[in-house]
């Protein structure tokens, strides 16, 4: 078959009347040794005639003839943009599809670029070639694992704070709202192609969680077949060559997840190093994410942007960078993953234990979301119904850090009201902790493997404080205030709950603030970190979801530092030790005393109450 | 610092000449010509300024004292000193390092070099031991660690609290005062067989001093003096007003506390708190926008002292006299420390880093103003020098370090409250004294300020006499240096012109005469007009009042007041004086008296139309048909308001308008009368009219 393929193409070559010297191309792999002819933008001309190689169905390359319309100068900043039309019968019905980032166009024998750029929704096959120029200079840029957990990223934010927005819900620094395509403005210019990320293996909503996630236009293609991942010693060496299909492998093994696109150029003394796709993947700088040849079923012609469907086969080395004008490649370089074992079983016993196995990619900028989409995937397959439901999901990280190894252990339960809910997933302390790991302003934990545990089960054990009344006549210091709460089920009905507060016996004539909140909406107090380890103690330690926690918050104040929380401190020296000339500031807090009572559900509402305590009392009742 | 009005203070100025500065800052309410001074005088108004090489003394003057040597801690803050060898070891917080301070020749900053650095936020106590080692607690914890003068350091004790806040010796076992249980530990000198000696009910143990053979512990939560007796309970010696006894020392003949009253913080801040240390515990990144930073602390802060005899009677506390020797508004001590003499007290303050020397009742002076925020601890060393630290910004000074050649004194920002331009400033004093003066819009001085301006003082009667020439601007500040060990500042006033804003009218109303519907008699002929007025600058304003005929023209004015002007918001207009009609009044008002005839600006505002009606109503045409009485009441000037009617000398009864409402000046009515027995009667019918002008007509009817 393949072999019939080339006769094909070779009689395209033949027959749509290109430089026969190309003939050798197919013949022979391409070795830097013998370095590819470029040509420069000065020398494009419109009207010029050239070829372009990508891979049609299976694995091997195909040309397809283009014309060189014209030359679009500063298009990206310090990059030209060479505006082409495929001649190709096979596009004129596909336009430019996605996939194809990366093709080689040739003038003659001369590189010209990478197809990179297209119209959305256009009519005819015309798009845009990245310069091999501006590509080639994204292959001198080094190899840089020690930066890559901080890598520069498109929506890149200051470190920890991020982060810390999201498990807090603070909301200080949203993300920019992310566009849905449907939801983008038209798009009037060129833009770069896009990459479709092919997914293999999964449900739609993890397929829909991760594409919006990484912003990129999902194609439903396969896995690699269990039987050749067993065998994975047997593969033989692949000798890449300029049109191949390539995938950046996020995902692998039970289900994959990996955009694809198309190699430009291959150098290096072995052809071990590879520019690709002619415009980012991801904007992410430099990465460390595995790559792998793949393997074309077909394209969908689309009216919006036609897509290869596709499937990652054998992981062959590392995206090193990830640049506007290109994707650098090497093959030598072996990729780190991180193991991860996924199991889910429903409460309800309707639904065996099943477990999945994955390495996924090392990289802050998509390992979090990588593995939410995992989480996602097998919580709607135990529960993909819209009706509510709660998630107890319990994560265990397995890291070293400058301390050693350790093992974090995070249980989060989650109540779903409407079915599952990826962004809720997004945001669970465990993800957010893994994003936190692999990117915050202390040090880079190495993840050495991830262990997550779903349980799911129908129904709404969720109560809603309604009312919280004081019942006792006086609040006094050291005595115990009665306080009645009304919880509303969810399909209605109310329960009345006591609950003792003691207040604390030095609070004589001030005014305190009781507090009811469910467990998942309050902290423990926790100092100022000093190391990454700090963080994750910080965030190993939180109240049951399952529990009331009544807080009496006193008018005095405490201090915060990196060394631990000073409570209590007497007012001159809280004062005195308060600095205000320096940018390392403590925090003051409130003082508290705090009592959680476990409750059979999940508690959602927040009541307080601000109270006026009177003086101890001079006679016992 | 107050300010007042020209001219009655430059008259008593001049007449009282230095019979005291006391009466100069006696504010005035008459002004002239605008001018007003600024006057600083007593020890208050010079201890608002900052001083370099100054003594700000109780009895109102700046002299040239003592200079303080200062050197940089590496450190937030510096929170515990103890005298050790020739020099002192510091404690710091932002991280709890010890400081060993070396000092040389008397003048010289002292040399500071790190000594150790502890597990910790915070050194929180100090104690030297005789062997020269330094026993330091810290915070969090009660850790204390023992320092060897080569800073070799070694767990001492760990006891069971988390506080730890003085450090002495007493009954040869090492005591540590500490919170929150409010307790005072006894150690032997190894650290070992740590017990409870006091126990208070108290939240903490803050201060401890020994007097004599005896131990002295000050409470937090409530400011408390205790006794430590051995038993648990101790002796409570004194309660004072406040929440802190932050710091003892002893004198020669007393004991001396310095008690701080903090005011209550309120629960307000909650959530800004709340979500501010969740944010910092996972980000380490405080919050920027949080709202629960520099709100104005609300504190006050004094220093007692009690006689206990020479023999240092401490039972005497209990029932001998306190005095107060020092009390401060908005800020609070943090430390207090005896002089060499056993008299004299150097305590430490919050605000602007000042450390005050008092030495009784009336004998208070400044003798330090560091450059940080707070001053935090004192320490006494060999030699009876003291070295003062400070805090939010660690430093540590050598105070009194040489007597000062010369001293740099700068008042705070004096605000005009509008531009102003500036004139004389007449000083008085002794010795070398030399001045500079800037002005500037805003009321911190930046760069928008004018370059300092020399101004050449003059002798001039008692005092002498100089003319700044600065930008008209709303806030000035002036500088003085004493330029010889002998002179001194005494007295300023700075004399000014604030741009003078024109007064404004808010409103203006004409009350008319009032009724009741009982009233017998016809109300006073007299409508009330009344005025809101603003100045807007404090200027003493006058008024003149006219009227005129609605609608007429402006030379139809009539002033009300000819002979002077009004002072008062309200006139009351005779209406006798006026005949009826329909009258708008104006009122003019001018800051004539605070600014000159020149310079006064004016405001005029007109009331609404108002109507003067003093024709009494009219009664015609009143029949007598059988019970019934029909009649016409009628009124010019405005109309009918009510007719009434009363039968043989009983109470007064309201008639019937016949068309059922009174509301215009021609109104017939009609009254029903009783069944009247055989005989005359007599029926009397009152019509009265809108302005309450009244007509009353007797009748006779027979039966």
């Amino acid at each position: 078959m393949a072999r019939s393929r080339r006769a094909l193409a070779r009689g395209l070559v033949v027959t749509s009347g290109l430089a026969l010297g190309l003939g050798w191309w197919f013949d022979r792999p391409v070795h830097a040794s013998k370095p590819i002819p470029i040509m420069s933008v000065d020398d494009v001309r419109p009207g010029m005639k050239g070829t372009a190689y990508t891979v049609f169905s299976g694995s091997e390359p195909e040309p397809f003839e283009v014309e060189i319309i014209d030359v679009i100068p500063a298009y990206l900043p310090r990059q030209d943009l060479i505006l082409f039309r495929a001649l190709d019968p096979r596009l004129e019905h596909t336009g430019i599809v996605g996939g194809m980032s990366g093709s080689p166009i040739y003038i003659g024998d001369k590189l010209l670029g990478a197809l990179a750029y297209g119209w959305r929704e256009n009519k005819d096959p015309i798009g845009g070639i990245t310069p091999i120029e501006n590509m080639l200079e994204i292959d001198k840029l080094p190899y840089r694992p020690e930066v890559v957990p901080g890598a520069v990223r498109e929506r890149a934010r200051p470190g920890t704070a991020a982060w810390a927005d999201q498990m807090l819900g603070l909301d200080r620094s949203p993300l920019p709202p992310r566009h849905r395509a449907h939801e983008r403005p038209e798009a009037v210019g060129l833009e770069p192609l896009g990459v479709p990320l092919s997914v293999g293996g999964l449900g739609p909503a993890a397929t829909a969680f991760i594409s919006e996630a990484l912003g990129m236009q999902p194609a439903r293609g396969g896995g690699r077949s269990r039987e050749k991942n067993r065998d994975n010693a047997a593969v033989a060496t692949k000798t890449w060559r300029p049109g191949d299909s390539v995938s950046v492998v996020l995902a692998s093994g039970d289900s994959s997840m990996a955009p694809n696109g198309t190699v430009t150029w291959v150098g290096g003394q072995s052809g071990d190093r590879l520019l690709a796709f002619g415009h980012p993947m991801s904007s992410l700088g430099p990465t460390n994410l595995p790559i792998a040849d793949a393997r074309v079923h077909v394209i969908i012609p689309s009216r919006a942007r036609s897509v290869k469907l596709s499937s990652p086969q054998h992981v062959r080395g590392t995206m090193i960078q990830d640049r506007q004008p290109a994707i650098a490649l090497r093959t030598t370089i072996e990729a780190p993953t991180i193991p991860v074992t996924t199991s889910v079983t429903s409460g309800e016993r309707t639904l065996a234990l099943r477990s999945y196995r994955h390495r996924i990619a090392s990289s802050a900028a998509v390992t979090p979301e990588v593995l939410a989409a995992l989480l996602v995937d097998a919580l709607d397959e135990a529960a993909p119904d819209g009706v509510a439901c709660t998630a107890v999901v319990e994560h265990e990280f397995a890291i070293t850090t400058s301390r050693g190894p350790r093992t974090v252990r995070l249980r989060e339960e989650t109540f779903f009201p409407r079915g599952v809910a990826p962004a809720r997933i997004a945001r669970h302390r465990a993800i957010v902790l893994l994003g936190a790991m692999m990117d915050n302003d202390y040090e880079i934990a190495q993840v050495r493997g991830i262990t997550q545990r779903a349980t799911v089960a129908y129904g709404s054990p969720v109560e809603q404080i309604e009312e919280v009344r004081l019942r006792s006549d006086e609040v006094r210091p050291g005595e115990l205030v009665d306080l009645e709460l009304s919880l509303r089920k969810p399909l209605g009905g109310l329960r009345t709950q006591m609950l003792q507060v003691r207040i604390p016996e030095d609070a004589a004539h001030e005014t305190v603030v009781i507090e009811i909140i469910g467990g998942e909406g309050v902290r423990p107090y926790r100092p100022m970190p000093e190391t990454l380890d700090d963080i994750i103690d910080t965030v190993e330690q939180s109240y049951p979801e399952r529990s009331l926690v009544a807080t009496v918050y006193r008018e005095s104040e405490g201090l915060s530092t990196r060394h631990g929380l000073l409570d209590d401190l007497p007012d001159s020296v809280l004062e005195t030790l308060t600095t205000s000339g320096s940018t390392s500031k403590e925090i003051r807090f409130k003082n508290m005393s705090r009592r959680v009572i476990a409750t059979p559900t999940l508690i959602s509402g927040r009541h307080r109450l601000k109270l006026d305590v009177l003086g101890r009392r001079l006679i016992d009742p | 610092m107050t300010m007042h009005s020209y001219p009655r203070s430059l008259l008593r100025f001049f007449l009282v000449g230095c019979v005291g500065a006391a009466t100069l800052i006696e504010p005035a309410t008459a002004a002239a010509g605008g001018t007003r001074t600024f006057n600083l005088g007593t020890y208050d108004d010079f201890d608002d300024g900052e001083g370099k090489g100054t003594a700000i003394e109780s009895s109102g003057k700046v002299t040239v004292g003592y200079r303080s040597a200062r050197s940089e801690v590496g450190a937030n803050s510096v929170f515990a000193c103890v005298a050790s060898g020739a020099g002192a070891v510091l404690g710091t917080s932002g991280e709890a390092t010890l400081q060993r301070v070396s000092v040389g020749k008397k003048g010289d900053a002292p040399t500071v070099s790190p000594l150790a650095t502890l597990p910790g936020v915070v050194v929180s106590a100090l104690l030297r031991l005789k062997n020269g080692d330094v026993l330091a607690a810290t915070l969090p914890g009660g850790q204390i660690y023992r320092v060897s003068p080569r800073g070799k350091v070694t767990e001492f004790a760990r006891l069971d609290v988390d506080q730890i806040w003085a450090l002495d010796v007493h009954d040869g076992r090492v005591v540590a005062a500490t919170g929150p249980r409010g307790q005072v530990y006894s150690l032997t000198f190894a650290g070992k067989d740590p017990q409870v000696i006091f126990d208070a009910p108290e939240k903490n143990v803050l201060s401890m001093v020994r007097v004599g053979k005896r131990l002295v512990v000050g409470t937090n939560q409530k400011a408390r003096l205790y006794e430590v007796t051995g038993d648990k309970e101790g002796a409570l010696l004194k309660e004072f007003k406040g929440d802190e006894v932050r710091a003892l020392a002893v004198t020669n003949e007393g004991l001396l506390a310095a008690v701080n009253d903090f005011k209550d913080r309120g629960v307000g801040s909650l959530d800004g708190m709340l979500r501010a240390l969740d944010v910092a515990s996972v980000s380490a990144t405080p919050p920027t926008d949080n709202d629960v930073d520099e709100k104005t602390l609300s504190v006050s802060a004094a220093v007692y002292h009690v006689n206990l005899g020479r023999k240092l009677d401490v039972s005497r506390a209990l029932e001998a006299t306190w005095e107060r020797w020092l009390s401060r508004d908005k800020q609070y001590f943090t430390d207090a420390v005896v002089e060499a003499d056993g008299s004299t007290a150097l305590i430490s303050s919050s605000n602007g880093a000042r450390v005050y020397r008092t030495k009784g009742l009336r004998d208070v002076s400044t003798i330090a103003d560091l450059e940080e925020r707070t001053a935090s601890a004192l320490c006494r060393i060999r030699g009876g020098e003291v070295l003062a630290t400070s805090a939010d910004g660690a430093a540590v000074y050598r105070l009194d370090a040489a007597p000062a050649r010369q001293a740099k004194y700068i008042t705070e920002v004096l605000d005009a409250e509008q531009p102003a331009t500036f004139g004389s400033v007449l000083v008085r004093g002794s010795g070398d004294v030399r001045m500079r003066a800037r002005s500037g819009p805003t009321d911190e001085p930046d760069k928008r300020w004018s370059a300092w301006e020399g101004v050449t003082l003059t002798p001039k009667g008692d005092g002498r006499r100089g003319v700044l020439a600065l930008p008209e601007r709303r806030y000035v500040q002036l500088e003085f240096v004493l330029g010889d060990a002998e002179a001194e500042l005494r007295d300023v006033t700075l004399f000014y012109a604030p741009q003078n804003l024109p007064p404004l009218l808010k409103r203006v109303a004409v009350k008319p005469p009032e009724f009741d519907l009982d009233d017998d008699e016809e109300p006073d002929a007299e409508a009330t007009i009344k005025w809101d007025a603003d100045a807007r600058d404090d200027d003493d304003l006058v008024y003149d009042v006219k009227i005129r005929p609605a609608g007429a023209g402006d030379d139809e004015w009539m002033h009300l007041n000819e002979d002077e002007p009004v002072t008062k918001t309200e006139y009351t207009l005779d209406l006798e004086t006026i005949p009826d009609g329909t009258y708008e009044v104006a009122i003019s008002a001018s800051d004539e008296p605070s600014n000159g005839t020149l310079l006064a600006q004016t405001d005029e505002l007109r009331s609404q139309p108002f109507v003067v009606d003093r024709t009494r109503p009219g009664l015609t045409g009143v029949v007598v048909q059988a019970t019934k009485v029909h009649g016409v009441a009628t009124d010019s000037g405005s109309h009918v308001h009510d007719v009434t009617y009363a039968l043989d000398g009983k109470t007064f009864r309201v008639a019937s308008p016949t068309d059922g409402l009174f509301d215009s000046g021609n109104e017939p009515f009609e009254l029903r009368l009783p069944k009247l027995s055989p005989g005359n009667h007599r029926l009397v019918i009152r019509v009265r009219d809108a302005s309450g002008n009244i007509v009353t007509r007797a009748y006779r009817i027979s039966r």
